[in-house]
């Protein structure tokens, strides 16, 4: 790993919660990367051993997986460019925290520069070095994404929830210009084409646009539930990860404290 | 245990509509453009329904035809203490008192062109000047179903409550005809 310069460093506490099989990772700030992205990585690449919560700012990480989260880590490198033997790695810090916290990772270096690493040394398949740069994944995300592979209507217009009635306009438009089967040849124009029709009529429709909020609120209602009814919750408690500073990094790499609520 | 405990969701609903469909339960709630508010308090589960059935028995039931005669249009909001969206289309089992205005609360965010609203009770509400007052914020008609006992008190409240809205308020018949009243709204009304 390269060594950077002028960083200045921090640490931090992350809370910690055993929810059954399952440990929870609270977040000491916002992701780095938007939370539509964020849910995106963990629906379409992961989402059977990690899950995330933007309303909590926590990610659930199944602890009788983590074998096959490890595994899931690794193979969702295998689609990024490769840098010598770093790999880059799609996700925010969240899942930094969680592989420290459940064992995966041994050592996270964090700089000032909102980038985090994590360093895999374990005796198995999996002896990389692993980085995350939020800008890379948001770039790599926003840059594969097509209308017709999004999650939601918001996802294929490439807007926000909250965006007024101009911003989604402009972006439908600018959508259609790009995927109109007439000037577009790709052969999948046309489905991307319809995907953005068919997201447009809904978000532009008051009505329909805030029924469809109301489904994505009701789809992580029952989400939760089905999770409580999987993993019901046992204990929790706050945990405090050791940090050090070493060639100018500091290097989280224990946790030396275990607070239950 | 009754028999709509059994169900998981019923035919038409947004969830099996959701499932059916291969689509999100985002995608499904969007084209829905019928709200049932129905009362789940405990006076529901009084026995002078049809066949000596509970009022929420008879209504559960009837609701249960609405959603498989108009699949996917309907989206369920039952009440109490407070009020929930209920998209697997199965209400709850009776009990707690009659938050009105809980229910309009929550689904007044809906309150565009083209949505429907019909709020099923038998009874008195918690707040009826509480309820009222949000009733008068909405910009589309509400429209009320009386599932009590002819000549209850319930009944006025109900119609006051529509004639605020600029809807219209209806005698089920102890429920008996619920879903006769409910579906000649959705027809009447059809975008």
């Amino acid at each position: 790993m390269a060594r950077r310069s002028g960083s200045a460093y921090s640490s931090y506490n992350v809370t910690c919660q055993y929810v059954g099989d399952a440990i929870r990772v609270g977040l000491p700030r916002e992701p780095f990367v938007g939370s539509s992205v964020l849910d995106s990585i963990y629906r379409n690449v992961k989402s059977q051993h990690i899950r995330y919560e933007p309303s909590q700012k926590a990610c659930y990480v199944s602890a009788s997986e983590i074998d096959s989260l490890a595994a899931a880590l690794y193979d969702s490198t295998r689609s990024f460019p490769s840098m010598s033997r770093a790999k880059r790695f799609d996700t925010g810090d969240t899942v930094m925290l969680a592989a420290v916290v459940t064992g995966i990772a041994q050592q996270v270096v964090y700089d000032g520069e909102r980038k985090l690493f994590v360093l895999i040394h374990n005796e198995r398949e999996y002896p990389y070095e692993l980085i995350a740069d939020s800008e890379i994944v948001f770039n790599y995300w926003k840059g594969k994404a097509t209308p017709s592979t999004a999650s939601n209507v918001y996802e294929v217009l490439g807007v926000s929830q909250t965006d007024e009635e101009s911003v989604v306009k402009r972006a439908y438009k600018q959508l259609c210009i790009k995927w109109h089967p007439d000037r577009n040849k790709e052969p999948d124009a046309r489905k991307q084409f319809d995907a953005i029709q068919e997201a447009y009529s809904i978000v532009s429709n008051p009505r329909r646009r805030a029924m469809y909020n109301a489904g994505l609120k009701q789809e992580m209602v029952l989400a939760q539930r089905s999770r409580a009814e999987q993993f019901p919750a046992i204990t929790s408690g706050h945990v405090l990860l050791h940090a050090r500073m070493i060639l100018g990094r500091l290097i989280v790499s224990t946790i030396i404290e275990w607070r239950p609520l | 245990m009754s028999d709509k405990m059994q169900l998981v969701q019923a035919t038409g609903s947004i969830t099996q509509r959701a499932a059916l469909m291969g689509r999100t339960l985002a995608d499904i709630m969007s084209a829905a453009d019928t709200i049932v508010m129905l009362d789940i308090s405990s006076s529901m589960a009084t026995q002078d329904s049809r066949g000596r059935r509970a009022r929420i028995d008879a209504a559960t039931e009837d609701l249960a035809k609405l959603q498989e005669k108009f699949p996917g249009r309907v989206m369920l909001v039952q009440f109490n203490d407070s009020a929930e969206i209920v998209p697997t289309g199965v209400p709850g089992e009776p009990q707690g008192t009659t938050d009105v205005a809980s229910a309009l609360e929550l689904v007044k965010d809906f309150d565009f062109d083209g949505m429907k609203f019909i709020l099923i009770s038998d009874g008195e509400p918690n707040s009826a000047n509480g309820a009222l007052a949000v009733a008068k914020t909405f910009r589309q008609p509400i429209y009320t179903i009386y599932v009590g006992p002819e000549g209850g008190e319930g009944r006025a409240f109900l119609e006051a409550l529509s004639s605020a809205t600029g809807g219209t308020s209806m005698l089920a018949a102890r429920a008996d005809n619920l879903l006769g009243v409910a579906t000649t709204l959705l027809l009447e009304q059809k975008q």
